[in-house]
């Protein structure tokens, strides 16, 4: 326990780390003077009226109206304050509740001296600086330099992606583009994930070979069975493309669950052919069975979970207005679940690939190469 | 499409996994069935109730019914459940600040959601925090056993070993683990959101505006820290070994 956690070396680290976070959310809590637009602290809030309203299932919905003192931080009307009307639901759907100290973006009219405002949205930029700081911290702290590394692939992924979306936005076909990201996405993650070595080259090769041969089943199946209503899809934006784009989230939605599965087998046959020199075919493929085995089914579960809690919220809205589950499963899920089930069969494939990938550099290239020296 | 790709991945599973492949369809099954019947529960019982059940029973089913019991699956029980009320009490303190759940910007003038009504005496950012946990569970398990296991064999080979060695050796198998497991679900969530991605860039999102956006929050918040769970329940698994291990000691002595 005290090896863990309070060793002297994390105790610095936590302290000092501790100090610098504090300042940086105290300093961004009161950055208002950044923004242009007016932003407002509520002061004093009370509920004042109760209104109800009829839900579908027969029952009541219960509705609150909030009068909110908001002092004014910046801007012209700096230091004064507004009252503000703000209409609640019990559940929050469409509409927000405000408590004590949220801090939100206003727009303020000035008319003949008296000053009105509406609310316009949440600053959140506090929150997401300290979730940030959190989760850097706990990298840090548990697997140190690597746990910066990691921090580092995953700027580089979202600058990839940034930089991906922006060649799209101005009219480069997403096909193309996607090929490219998905090999700069895993040569960037594996490297940092597990240094530059003979195990991560040989799990670069057999992911992108995995990725080519999901695509090749999605599309035979895509082709022999009715095209899928894309129309149905979330955030739909309008592009024509629709089809390509859904592709291009399939195959990124397998990348990392494939890296994932292929760093664990591509280690162990390392492992394996470097402890047992002499070790046969047969053996290689049964003890490469065994680990196969143990890693998909949690590795199934994973991506189970992942993608169908984040559904939830709207599944949940649409049984509330009396929508049959057999209808959502028909025209809303059936995108969460091809994205599950072709990162899970791509899962499973990366065992195998892996496995032989492994097999044919250490056995035949390096063995060979061992043999002639 | 969804049905000839459940086909080709039983059989897949079947073909590589052998009899483990069955177990591994039949545990996923059981998943899938505690989650609906979940879903469906919501409507009625408190949800955090629901949830803290659900990640007993998903625990249960992975570590207990496909690994059965030992000390491996034991701590990684302890620590599972320890790390993701951790997470829960977390991201309800997030979730809160930040105004998480509900509809984001984009939602609000969706087609399909236009004509829902929103009445329907649930609290919908609750929901999304309780998923928020129930979504990262499965990874905590898979890095949980992972960790427990390998530090097993350790102690297995070597157990002359001191435990302060034991302990760092352990942390520096940890430290390999759970790299991966997090890329999992951040590239299932840009799978997911490549989408959202394309609306920020269409309606020009600037820096601020992106931070401060619900649909990026909603977004960052479930990554990250769905993350730091991940790195968390490394320490946290082999301070459950190291202390079962201890007791298991204790008694035989």
């Amino acid at each position: 326990m005290k090896e863990i956690f309070f060793c002297k070396k994390n105790l610095y680290f936590t302290v000092i780390y501790a100090i610098i976070s504090v300042c940086i959310v105290i300093f961004i809590s009161n950055d208002t003077f950044l923004y242009k637009d007016e932003i407002g602290i509520v002061t004093h809030g009370e509920v004042t009226d109760k209104i109800k309203q009829k839900s579908p299932n027969m029952k009541t919905e219960k509705y609150y109206v909030q009068t909110l003192n908001v002092k004014i931080l910046n801007g012209k009307h700096k230091g004064k304050e507004v009252m503000v009307e703000n209409c609640y639901s019990k559940s929050e759907v469409k509409t927000v509740k405000y408590t004590l100290g949220d801090e939100v973006f206003l727009k303020v009219t000035d008319k003949e001296s008296m000053l009105s405002g509406t609310i316009t949205g949440f600053k959140r930029d506090t929150v997401v600086a300290a979730i940030l700081l959190i989760f850097i911290y706990c990298l840090v702290l548990v697997a140190g330099m690597r746990g910066i590394a990691f921090v580092a692939a995953s700027a580089v992924n979202v600058a990839i992606l940034y930089l991906g979306l922006d060649y799209y936005a101005k009219g480069t076909d997403i096909l193309p583009l996607c090929y490219v990201m998905v090999v700069l996405f895993t040569v960037v993650s594996l490297v940092c994930i597990s240094g530059f070595n003979k195990s991560t080259i040989i799990s670069i090769a057999s992911v992108l070979l995995v990725l080519i041969l999901v695509a090749v089943i999605y599309k035979i199946v895509l082709s022999m069975s009715e095209q899928p209503d894309y129309i149905m899809l979330e955030y739909v934006s309008g592009p024509n493309d629709l089809n390509k784009l859904f592709f291009t989230e399939i195959i990124m939605g397998c990348l990392g669950a494939v890296m994932d599965v292929a760093v664990s087998v591509s280690e162990t046959s390392c492992e394996l052919l470097k402890e047992n020199k002499m070790l046969k075919t047969a053996d290689y493929i049964k003890s490469m069975r065994v680990l196969g085995a143990d890693v998909m089914g949690t590795m199934v579960n994973i991506l189970f979970y992942a993608y169908f809690c984040s559904a939830v919220p709207m599944i949940l809205v649409q049984m509330k207005n009396k929508y049959k589950l057999n209808f959502i499963f028909r025209f809303d899920l059936p995108f969460e679940l091809t994205r599950f089930l072709t990162g899970s069969i791509g899962i499973i494939l990366t065992i195998p690939v892996t496995a032989f990938v492994s097999w044919l550099v250490l056995y035949k290239i390096l063995g060979k190469r061992k043999c002639t020296e | 499409m969804n049905l000839a790709l459940l086909l080709i991945l039983i059989v897949l599973m079947i073909c590589i996994g052998g009899s483990r492949g069955v177990i591994s369809i039949m545990a996923l099954l059981g998943n899938v069935i505690v989650f609906f019947i979940s879903v469906y529960l919501m409507k009625y019982c408190n949800l955090y109730i629901i949830v803290l059940f659900d990640i007993v029973f998903m625990c249960l089913l992975t570590l207990i019914y496909q690994n059965g019991v030992n000390i491996k699956t034991i701590s990684s029980l302890i620590a599972v459940i320890f790390v993701s009320s951790i997470l829960l009490v977390l991201s309800f303190i997030m979730g809160r600040l930040g105004n998480m759940g509900g509809y984001n910007e984009f939602e609000l003038y969706e087609d399909t959601l236009m004509y829902l009504s929103v009445n329907i005496k649930l609290n919908l950012p609750d929901v999304s925090i309780c998923m928020l946990v129930l979504g990262v569970v499965g990874a905590l398990i898979d890095i949980a056993v992972a960790v427990t296991s390998s530090i097993h064999e350790v102690r297995i080979n070597n157990e002359s070993e001191d435990e302060s060695e034991f302990i760092k050796t352990s942390l520096r198998l940890g430290k390999s683990i759970f790299g991966s497991t997090i890329n999992t679900l951040w590239f299932a969530c840009i799978g997911e959101s490549l989408l959202m991605f394309l609306l920020f860039r269409k309606y020009h999102y600037s820096f601020v505006t992106l931070i401060n956006s619900k649909a990026f929050f909603d977004m960052a918040a479930m990554i990250l820290l769905s993350a730091s769970g991940c790195a968390l329940v490394v320490p946290v698994a082999i301070c459950a070994y190291v202390c079962i291990s201890r007791y298991m000691k204790k008694t035989a002595e």
